[in-house]
């Protein structure tokens, strides 16, 4: 579904991925792990395009989205749920989550049902329900990571980029947010998720990518790489 | 860098002086005087406009008291132009002073708002007070003496010979060194503590607070300064239009010094420069159609030059270099088509403007820059001293921090409802929670970013409830930001500098003469600095940009920041937030050296194997309520704790 080869990006003359290549096969989830400054989020923010590819292609469904400006690549149905969640802090839940779904509104993609969509969400995530009319500013970090998912689902994407989702969550919170991933692994959501828990995205994903220093380390399916020794040793770490 | 400013010092006097060999049409000699003056006033604005971020639609105002005081003192005192040169940017800064003083308070557009009427005002003012001003009828100016304090020449008659009026190429050279005093003063305010607190408080007011750097007052340094510099620009016009009138310090030029500033380029000297060379030679050039087509010509070229270069260098740029260039090209034709330009000058200034805004948003001198290859800064420092300084006393038995039923209320929302929190000194205090418990809250009410609604705060036993920000940070209070707040444009170095800002003495005055002490203070700052950031391990970075960092560093950076400080306590909010498992290995060793140094340390954080390997006692916060404290054992037992916050057996946090 999602196709990306011999990406290279980075910010002004500070290049910080070099040649990544990487496929997320349709319903499948595929997770990037890697140290700090490895370059996981700068890869979500190159396929969503949030900053232009400085070379090599990435392809939507078949379609070249590189370069394209990130309104055209969500046009397409892909959905970015960013780092730091960055909900619409002014504006009520229930408009953050129809304004994930604006292209929908505006006819760029399939309408479907949204209304009946917004009742899904609200019971994939009950707390949501609750603080619909709330000003999502008001919510607290656990929430508006809800919301911040639940509104890139809105689109009803092809494919959904996830960046941190458990950043500054309590534990329990931290749990609750994987299982959700692993609920809509279930629906076939097709995902690429960056996260700090290597070890519990690695337990969730199908597929891992390990990011060292802006190139892939070692790839394959979660499973082979939850027990190569060198990612247990680096990544997966002895955090307890 | 350093080695160079002399250098080009020197040059600068002796271009100064060859000038009116030069240039010897009076006309054009003039030109250039003007530019002089303007681009001291441009070079000023940009102070507030370039590093602070303020907007001021009200320095042509300022210069015009310049100006006027200049006109009163020689009208109604007989004092001539040297002493006006101090007067005149004293009683420019005392406005600035009052405008800034209730304008800066609120963040927003209020200071633009506030210079805009005080523009309208002033030039009224100076319409109608007739007695004071002459009113519309304007100002008559003799060239200025030698040395013009008159009455001088009875007391000291061999000064006599100094009476002599200046000659015109004179008093271009005394603009020409004012404008090079200028210069020279303002590189040295903006790379000292000033400039760096300038730039700081733009990136992050909040962070700036916190590290004991009031915003309010850097801002209201910065405008004042500026206001000084566009007063003493003021004095230099009088004399060498020779006549002002209240229309020439109109709303429109204001508003041509902010276009300076901007198609210059903002945060440069060359900029203003540039800037003002543009603002006052445009007029003229658009009335001569010949000079016009040169320009036109000129500009098409370079643009054909540097889109080529641009295409070659990157590809993909291809098309979008293609449009700008074309128009350079069309507007040179356009030139020849033109026969009459006086009636298109509006037009044309207007096109020219847009395309600025459009192609040049950073400014003339901006885009030279992105063609240059970037140019790393040496470092002059060197690493020296401790990153601590002496221990601070551990006095064991008291609270080194006692909060005593703090409330928080916002509106109906209680965040925080009465808690009490015992903090031992040379300890490290676990502060726990669910998202939303009122963790952050306190950390906010403890620097004083928010006053709690009721209850006592103390600190070494004062209640440091309700004090501002820096004054909190002052009596050695430093935290770091669950959402980092670096200052993004200044370097790993400079960021530390900030938190170091409290070592220095030296005032805007001993910076701007560039006394010994203000240099021996910033050495020894950036010597103390680079210690810092070589315990928090970034001191290869030092000179990177801050915002170039991966998010990890940033965090170690903020630490690094907020240890500057000398903090007798140290607030970190969530530093393991977004770290992976080597990096918080890392972290956790610095947490454990810090606190080996004598500093008390809180810490918010969510990643349980951090909090319960080096928390010497938790508190943990549900609803704005205290639930549990004690040791972490005890804590991660409590089933209230587990209920609330830890979940069931195996988070994943616990893979």
């Amino acid at each position: 579904m999602l196709n990306i080869s011999n990406l290279v990006a980075g910010y002004g003359k500070v290049q910080v991925l070099h040649d990544i290549s990487l496929d997320v096969p349709e319903g499948k989830l595929v997770t990037l792990i890697g140290s700090n400054g490895a370059g996981k989020t700068t890869t979500l923010r190159a396929v969503s395009g949030m900053i232009a590819p400085q070379a090599g292609s990435i392809k939507l469904d078949g379609a070249e989205i590189g370069g394209l400006p990130a309104f055209k690549i969500t046009r397409r149905g892909l959905a970015h749920s960013p780092e730091n969640r960055r909900v619409f802090t002014t504006l009520p839940v229930r408009d953050n989550l129809l304004l994930g779904a604006f292209p929908r509104l505006t006819g760029a993609r399939a309408r479907g049902d949204v209304d009946h969509d917004l009742n899904r969400m609200f019971e994939l995530f009950p707390r949501l329900a609750e603080r619909r009319d709330q000003l999502a500013g008001t919510l607290s970090g656990g929430e508006q990571q809800m919301l911040a998912m639940a509104r890139a689902l809105m689109l009803n994407p092809q494919v959904l980029l996830l960046d941190e989702p458990s950043m500054g969550l309590a534990p329990r919170l931290v749990e609750e947010v994987f299982a959700t991933v692993a609920r809509l692994k279930q629906a076939k959501v097709t995902m690429l998720l960056v996260e700090q828990f290597a070890a519990a995205a690695l337990e969730v994903a199908d597929y891992g990518y390990v990011l060292e220093n802006g190139r892939i380390a070692v790839s394959g399916p979660a499973e082979k790489l939850r027990n190569d020794p060198s990612v247990k040793a680096a990544y997966l770490g002895a955090s307890h | 860098m350093r080695a160079l400013n002399p250098i080009l010092a020197i040059l600068a006097i002796l271009a100064a002086f060859a000038t009116p060999f030069v240039v010897t049409n009076p006309y054009y000699l003039h030109l250039l005087q003007t530019i002089a003056i303007y681009a001291i006033v441009v070079l000023g604005l940009d102070i507030v406009f370039g590093y602070t971020g303020e907007v001021s639609i009200g320095h042509a105002a300022l210069f015009g008291i310049g100006s006027y005081a200049a006109a009163v003192l020689s009208m109604h005192f007989n004092i001539g132009f040297w002493p006006a040169l101090v007067v005149g940017p004293i009683v420019a800064a005392f406005f600035g002073a009052v405008l800034a003083l209730p304008a800066l308070r609120v963040t927003g557009p209020y200071l633009a708002m506030v210079t805009l009427a005080f523009g309208t005002i002033i030039q009224i003012l100076i319409n109608e007070m007739v007695p004071l001003t002459n009113g519309p009828l304007g100002v008559k100016f003799v060239t200025p003496a030698f040395f013009d304090w008159r009455d001088y020449s009875n007391v000291l008659p061999f000064l006599d010979m100094s009476m002599k009026r200046m000659k015109e190429i004179q008093y271009f050279i005394v603009c020409a060194l004012a404008l090079i005093a200028v210069i020279i003063i303002i590189n040295r305010v903006l790379a000292s503590r000033f400039g760096r607190a300038f730039e700081a408080l733009r990136d992050s007011p909040i962070a700036c607070d916190c590290m004991g750097v009031s915003v309010y007052r850097h801002k209201v340094i910065a405008f004042v300064t500026s206001a000084a510099i566009a007063g003493f620009a003021g004095v230099l016009f009088s004399y060498s239009e020779q006549y002002i009138a209240p229309n020439n310090f109109s709303f429109d030029l204001s508003v041509l010094f902010l276009l300076a500033v901007t198609m210059g380029g903002r945060k440069s000297r060359l900029g203003p420069l540039i800037g003002a060379a543009i603002i006052v030679y445009l007029p003229n050039l658009l009335a001569d159609i010949d000079l016009f087509r040169m320009v036109a010509v000129a500009i098409a070229v370079i643009a054909v030059i540097a889109g080529v270069i641009a295409a070659v260098r990157n590809p993909e740029n291809r098309s979008k270099v293609i449009l700008p260039v074309a128009l350079c090209v069309a507007f040179a034709v356009f030139a020849f088509m033109l026969q009459k330009i006086t009636d298109y000058k509006l037009t044309v200034f207007g096109m020219m403007i847009l395309f600025v805004v459009y192609y040049l948003p950073d400014g003339i001198v901006g885009f030279l820059k992105s063609l240059l290859p970037r140019w790393q800064k040496q470092l002059e420092a060197k690493s020296g001293g401790s990153a601590f300084v002496a221990a601070p006393q551990v006095d064991a038995g008291r609270a080194l921090l006692d909060v005593q039923n703090v409330v928080m209320q916002f509106g109906g929302l209680k965040a925080l409802g009465g808690v009490n929190l015992a903090v031992q000194p040379g300890t490290i205090h676990g502060l726990i929670g669910p998202n939303g418990s009122g963790k952050s809250t306190m950390m906010n009410v403890l620097t004083g970013i928010y006053t709690p609604t009721a209850g006592a705060v103390r600190f070494e036993g004062a209640d440091i409830a309700g004090l501002k920000s820096p004054q909190i940070a002052a009596r050695g209070v430093a935290r770091t930001f669950q959402n980092v707040q670096l200052f993004g444009e200044l370097t790993l170095l400079q960021n530390v500098l900030v938190g170091l800002q409290h070592t220095y003495k030296s005032s805007i005055f001993d910076v701007a003469l560039a006394l010994p002490r203000a240099q021996r203070e910033e050495e020894s700052a950036k010597a103390r600095a680079l210690a810092i950031l070589d315990f928090v391990g970034l001191g290869a970075l030092a000179s990177e940009e801050a915002r170039n960092l991966p998010y990890g560093k940033q965090r170690l950076l903020e630490i690094g920041r907020a240890l500057a400080l000398d903090p007798k306590l140290l607030l970190l909010d969530e530093p393991a937030a977004g770290l992976t498992a080597p990096d918080i290995k890392e972290l956790i060793e610095i947490i454990r050296k810090i606190r080996d140094h004598g500093v008390t340390v809180i810490l918010i954080e969510h990643h349980m194997d951090v909090v319960m390997s080096i928390c010497d006692r938790i508190t943990v916060l549900d609803f704005g309520e205290k639930i549990a404290e004690g040791k972490a054992a005890e804590v991660q037992a409590d089933p209230r704790v587990i209920e609330a916050y830890l979940g069931g057996a195996a988070a994943p946090a616990a893979v």
